[in-house]
């Protein structure tokens, strides 16, 4: 585990809200909204399999 | 700096923020975590030499709050209120039924000593 987890999702989440502006300003509304439910969806994919670790941690570490 | 990093986001997409801070919580717990398995390791060895089984049921509750507290401040972290009180909930019942078979234990030495 590591820190540039964070730097990753940060730098998806400011790209997706750059273009989100950038397609409202251009009157492409529901585009937009795409793009940022793309952008949600990759950053999700990205933290699940983090949270199963960490699940998979806790049940090693405490025997459960 | 997670959490500036997550403020930055707030404006644009509450979600991202809430991501955001979903990943420092994860990074800081697997960075942390190493460092407690010694401690643990020391209380499996007091557990073998003095007290019988219940410190197994120890570890099983410490493990079980230890999830539903993350849980819980997660929740609430995301302005659910509710749901942070929700799986709360869900973690006491569990916890509960973990140490179901202790509480029987206990009560069968009463009884004993009762009749």
């Amino acid at each position: 585990m590591d820190v540039d987890l964070i730097f990753k999702i940060a730098a998806i989440g400011i790209i997706v809200a750059v273009l989100n502006q950038l397609l409202i300003r251009s009157g492409r509304e529901d585009q937009a909204m795409m793009t940022t439910l793309a952008g949600l969806i990759v950053v999700l994919s990205m933290l699940v399999t983090q949270i199963s670790e960490l699940f998979v941690t806790i049940k090693d570490l405490f025997q459960l | 700096m997670v959490c500036c990093l997550s403020l930055l986001l707030k404006k644009e997409s509450a979600a991202f923020s809430f991501l955001i801070l979903l990943a420092g919580v994860l990074t800081v717990f697997f960075l942390v975590f190493p460092l407690m398995s010694p401690v643990l390791a020391l209380v499996e060895q007091i557990e073998k030499t003095l007290s019988g089984g219940a410190l197994s049921y120890l570890f099983k509750v410490l493990g079980i709050a230890l999830a539903a507290q993350i849980a819980q401040e997660l929740c609430k972290d995301a302005g659910a209120g509710a749901l942070a009180s929700m799986v709360e909930l869900g973690g006491r019942a569990l916890i509960l039924i973990s140490v179901f078979p202790l509480v029987q234990d206990v009560l069968k030495q009463v009884e004993g000593l009762l009749l």
